[in-house]
């Protein structure tokens, strides 16, 4: 009987003792430490701007060429060939956006002899998201073609810009 | 911002091609000669190298010529040439006439070294016992860059 006893009185003793400690251990939370990396971004050309072949007149007028890549040929111009927009890749990381902007929105067109036209470039594009880590899209221009335009290829080069937000 | 690092630039090209006016000149006339009709109609054919065929039971006389034109333009550029009628009326101008057909030597044309020439193939038709006279008529030709 008596070892009995005593035997629960130990118990007792031993969820006291417990209690006691308690109040001692370290309490502990988890926090996240986290990053994502991106993969660095490509843009690449998939279209140059064209105009097509303009027969000029001899007033000043202007071609038109819309991101669908239709043209409009001023009025007293003739225009042939098929036009069409600048068109540019992107490549990076699946699911961001990326902003999108034309580093200038003139560009000159020489024939290389001294003769040149200018054209006005835009985009309805100004940020675009990677669905499935890719996107396109589109550069309209308007060339401005001086009456009596001289004969001749005409080029130039414009630049955009892309960049994660 | 990391914008020199995540940025990509691309660049493209603009281009566009300035034309020059087309000029077109003939340079011969569609000639089919003197022809002495019959009392049945026939008719008298002149090839794009302007070799004429007489059809029977005509009779043909002096020198018949192709129709001939002289494009001038862009260097390599390709034009395209139509006959605003293929059908063209000769009158003697005093209400008689006679109908040719006309066909040309190619519908494109280009431009090697700025330009090119075509000419145009006539088949006449005539009457029995069509009216002497001198017939004359005039067809147009369009030539236009593509």
């Amino acid at each position: 009987m008596t070892f009995f006893s005593t035997k629960r009185l130990g118990a007792f003793g031993a969820v006291l003792t417990l209690l006691a400690v308690s109040p001692s251990y370290a309490s502990t939370g988890n926090g996240d430490a986290s990053v994502k990396i991106l993969r660095a971004i490509t843009v690449t050309k998939s279209a140059d701007l064209y105009f097509g072949k303009i027969l000029p007149s001899a007033s000043a007028a202007t071609v038109a060429v819309a991101e669908s890549g239709a043209r409009t040929c001023g009025a007293g111009l003739g225009c042939y060939d098929t036009a069409s927009s600048g068109a540019f890749h992107v490549v990076g990381t699946n699911g961001e956006v990326v902003s999108v902007s034309l580093d200038s929105t003139t560009a000159t067109l020489s024939d290389g002899a001294s003769h040149a036209m200018t054209v006005d470039l835009g985009t309805s594009t100004s940020s675009l998201t990677l669905a499935g880590g890719a996107g396109d899209f589109s550069v309209a221009g308007t060339l401005n073609v001086g009456a009596n335009q001289v004969d001749g290829t005409y080029t130039g080069q414009y630049s955009v810009s892309v960049n994660y937000q | 911002m990391a914008s020199g690092v995540s940025a990509a630039p691309g660049a493209a090209r603009a281009s566009v091609q300035i034309l020059r006016p087309v000029a077109v000149t003939k340079t011969a006339d569609l000639m089919f000669g003197t022809v002495l009709p019959a009392t049945s109609t026939a008719t008298v054919a002149i090839r794009q190298d302007g070799v004429r065929t007489c059809g029977s039971p005509l009779r043909c006389y002096g020198t018949p010529s192709a129709g001939r034109f002289h494009v001038v333009g862009v260097s390599g550029q390709i034009v395209c040439i139509s006959l605003a009628t293929t059908r063209v009326t000769l009158t003697d101008g005093a209400a008689h006439t006679m109908t040719a057909n006309l066909s040309l030597s190619t519908s494109s044309l280009a431009l090697a070294g700025g330009s090119g020439d075509f000419g145009i193939a006539g088949v006449l038709s005539v009457k029995a016992n069509q009216a002497e006279g001198a017939y004359a008529g005039q067809y147009v030709v369009s030539v236009d860059y593509q």
